[in-house]
């Protein structure tokens, strides 16, 4: 039993028969599946009103846009003109009265010490150099009267 | 925006399908695959250059037969095939019929790329600078490599007589 081989197939036969294959036509049940995509996904895809500025924007604007968020919340409030509150400026003088109160009392009994400490010391300085002077004195008048 | 859609499905669906066909050989499987890439085109139908539609979907579709195939058990490879064959033809003689049969099952035993430039090609067409988008080859690659395809579906198709 012999066996003969025949590869005789040209390329523009070969081109030929591949361009004769047909393009099959898509089900129909595959083309209703697609004309649906539309209102399926469509719906799926609503958005809250808020969302429709930030959906067409690209990914990389949104990094800095949301680390700017509370950049911009901490400026609105360290800018704001607002000023204090009735409770608040009551608090704050009560608040004041007892500083200078507590101020007061420190400085009288700080006073005090000081009037203790330099008093003795001031009557010390006075007093050393006074006696001494006396003391030398009264020694040199024994001594010229002897 | 849903009429071009549709204008979309009609002109692009065919050829989608017969992608799908060739590579996944199921049937329900490559409605799956089409359905999914026109599904991402309706979400991309804004950044996507309405001149390039066509390799774009192509080329979508493409990616998802083949993330279907890796998913795939290498038993079900050849699960369906046999029945695209079975379908009504166009009025052809019964060797024809034979030998497109044959080819089918030939373009079929490619492996990829070489499979989808075939069919992008030579079974639908395309012009080469389209095939090489859809397959993000190189034209000189896409050329190199359709010539080494052809070359094995002549060997295949090399028939042994007794």
């Amino acid at each position: 039993m012999t066996h003969e081989t025949r590869n005789d197939i040209s390329d523009e036969r070969l081109e030929a028969m591949l361009a004769e294959l047909e393009i099959e036509k898509a089900p129909a049940s595959l083309t209703q599946r697609l004309n649906r995509i539309p209102e399926e996904h469509r719906r799926r895809g609503w958005k809250w009103p808020w969302q429709w500025s930030l959906a067409p924007a690209p990914r990389w604007a949104m990094a800095p846009a949301f680390a700017a968020v509370p950049l911009i919340v901490l400026a609105v409030f360290l800018f704001q003109d607002r000023g204090p509150s009735e409770s608040e400026v009551e608090q704050a003088r009560h608040d004041l009265a007892v500083a200078f109160a507590y101020m007061d009392r420190v400085g009288l009994r700080t006073g005090a010490e000081i009037q203790g400490v330099l008093g003795a010391e001031l009557r010390q300085t006075v007093k050393q150099p006074l006696v001494e002077h006396l003391l030398v004195n009264e020694t040199s008048r024994k001594e010229e009267t002897s | 925006m849903s009429r071009r859609f549709r204008q979309w499905v009609d002109a692009y669906q065919d050829q989608a399908w017969t992608l799908a066909r060739y590579l996944l050989k199921d049937a329900s499987e490559a409605e799956d695959a089409v359905q999914e890439a026109f599904v991402k085109l309706w979400h991309n139908r804004d950044r996507v250059d309405p001149g390039k539609i066509k390799p774009w979907l192509m080329r979508v579709t493409r990616n998802q037969c083949l993330d279907r195939l890796r998913r795939r058990k290498p038993t079900e490879e050849w699960a369906d095939w046999q029945k695209a064959d079975e379908g009504p033809g166009p009025a052809q003689g019964l060797e024809q019929q034979e030998l497109a049969a044959r080819l089918k099952h030939s373009i079929n035993g490619l492996k990829e790329p070489y499979r989808s430039l075939v069919v992008l090609r030579d079974v639908q067409q395309h012009s080469y600078e389209e095939v090489a988008s859809v397959l993000e080859l190189s034209l000189s690659q896409v050329k190199v490599y359709l010539h080494r395809a052809r070359k094995q579906l002549r060997e295949q198709l090399a028939e042994v007589r007794p």
